[in-house]
């Protein structure tokens, strides 16, 4: 299954880099743009560590998304290929973990780059754990899309507020706002995404080890994705009787 | 249909060790309604498909039979009758409602008119890609990939992305790479008169030395003309249920429901 999966992505991989004339630059170009957007807004002068701030929090933020739409779209664009041969389930969701994880390791240099290159921060070894970290928290974003694509497939309601998902993520996760008090105040405290970013906050700012916590939203989020594949494989063939 | 002599009691022996798959009484309640979906699905989920919900209608009743290695079963049916649900069932994509299927092989493929893989890649890619899924061994892959394309007559369209492909082009395709993995059974689901002559000719002859081999089928057809070629066994459905079963020529005589 593991093998299986990791020959799919060797696949797909060797066929959209090599169908595209940019081929891995597009793996970084769309996050490039926003890091270049936020360095002009930081030539006003005022508030310049607050863009960077910014850059890098849009930055994991993409990943999240990024790893949101793959998992919300796996119904959608697997479903017909596991009627014919409903054996390659897990092997897709191998597939996908791993194309979700090596897109999100191509942004951890920007992310290094932005800090040491436009702030006055140098390097730090507790850095390095965000190279942990980020790969895990894709794993909650991808079982977020999981559910997402099963209810969406099946729901036409459900699979447009499925386009305001990253929004809400934009909104109730604390990368532009952090609210004192209200409903996005509590949203975002109890959102597990908000403490993955309090963590990196910690590993990048404040150069802190990771501690209780790190390990608590790691194995949290390794059995919120465990129970959402084993979802997605169970409800496989209860979807498939609605397919389209 | 003109119906003479029904005959759908079959007796299962599922002990007998040439017997490759037992169908035992299989039931598959399905619903016809496009709204609610996430409704019906969660409610089927909770109550593990026992639920009676509007619109739900029993697409298979009480199904049984049995394949032997080496056979090939033919099923037929006006549209609606079950065909293409009950292949659903025997390729694992759908749960069965009652009863049981039970495979004693494991190497099986299943093969609609519709072709399922990535339209956006090229052939060669798709066939990787296919290769992968089938869990061929790295090493065979060339060669898979080599004879599958001589074998569809495609090797010049190596490069094309799939969409560009005609339909037939695409089904002899995946018709040639389904047969060059050399399972013990193939689900073919209305998936066989594909291309021109020259290539269902091929296609008659790997079928053949496929059957030669000891490979069994279960074949979803409304024409005659392939079911006396590649059958030797006949099952009828209608409206769910089995009406008869036995050998084609006979079946197909006391039925008017090919042409």
């Amino acid at each position: 299954m593991i093998r299986t999966g990791w020959n799919l992505f060797k696949n797909h991989w060797q066929a959209t880099v090599g169908s595209s004339r940019l081929g891995l630059l597009w793996k970084i170009l769309p996050s490039l743009f926003w890091c270049a957007i936020f360095l002009y807004i930081r030539r006003g002068g005022e508030g310049g560590n607050a863009a960077i701030g910014l850059a890098v929090g849009m930055v994991i933020y993409q990943t999240i998304t990024d790893s949101f739409r793959s998992g919300s779209s796996f119904f959608q664009k697997n479903l017909s290929l596991f009627i014919q041969n409903p054996k390659i389930i897990d092997a897709t969701v191998i597939h996908i973990i791993i194309d979700s994880v090596v897109n999100c390791l191509f942004k951890i240099p920007i992310i290094y780059g932005l800090l040491i290159l436009f702030t006055d921060m140098s390097f730090q070894i507790v850095w390095l754990w965000l190279i942990v970290a980020l790969p895990f928290m894709i794993l909650l974003s991808l079982s977020l899309g999981f559910v997402f694509s099963f209810t969406s497939y099946l729901n036409r309601d459900i699979a447009q507020v499925s386009y305001l998902v990253p929004l809400l993520i934009l909104v109730f996760t604390p990368i532009i706002f952090v609210p004192e008090n209200g409903i996005a105040a509590f949203v975002q405290q109890i959102n597990p995404f908000s403490h993955w970013l309090h963590l990196m906050k910690a590993f990048l700012l404040k150069s802190m080890f990771p501690g209780k916590n790190f390990l608590l939203l790691l194995f949290g989020s390794i059995f919120i994705f465990t129970i959402t594949w084993k979802f997605v494989c169970y409800t496989m063939p209860y979807v498939a009787e609605e397919a389209k | 249909m003109s119906q003479k002599k029904p005959n759908s009691t079959i007796s299962i022996d599922s002990k007998d060790a040439s017997v490759i798959l037992t169908v035992d009484k299989l039931g598959k309640v399905l619903n016809r309604s496009s709204r609610g979906a996430l409704w019906r699905v969660c409610s089927n989920i909770i109550s593990n498909n026992s639920r009676k919900i509007k619109n739900d209608f029993e697409a298979l009743k009480e199904v049984s039979f049995t394949l032997k290695k080496g056979d090939s079963l033919g099923i037929i049916g006006a549209n609606g009758a079950g065909k293409s649900t009950l292949l659903k069932l025997l390729a694992g994509a759908y749960l069965p409602t009652k009863g049981k299927i039970h495979w004693s092989c494991e190497n099986r493929v299943y093969l609609e008119r519709k072709l399922r893989l990535y339209n956006d890649l090229p052939v060669i890619l798709n066939l990787k890609t296919l290769g992968i899924l089938h869990g061929i061994a790295p090493k065979l892959q060339q060669s898979f990939i080599d004879e599958t394309l001589e074998f569809a007559e495609l090797s010049s369209l190596a490069k094309t992305p799939l969409s560009k492909l005609s339909s037939g082009m695409k089904m002899r395709l995946i018709l040639a790479s389904y047969l060059w993995l050399d399972p013990d059974v193939i689900l073919i689901d209305e998936a066989l008169e594909v291309g021109d002559a020259k290539f269902r000719d091929l296609i008659r002859n790997r079928m053949h030395s496929f059957f030669s081999k000891g490979g069994s089928a279960v074949i979803v057809s409304h024409q005659d003309k392939l079911i006396r070629r590649y059958c030797n066994k006949l099952l009828v459905l209608d409206q769910g249920r089995v009406l008869d079963i036995g050998k084609p020529d006979e079946i197909l005589a006391r039925y008017n429901i090919l042409r």
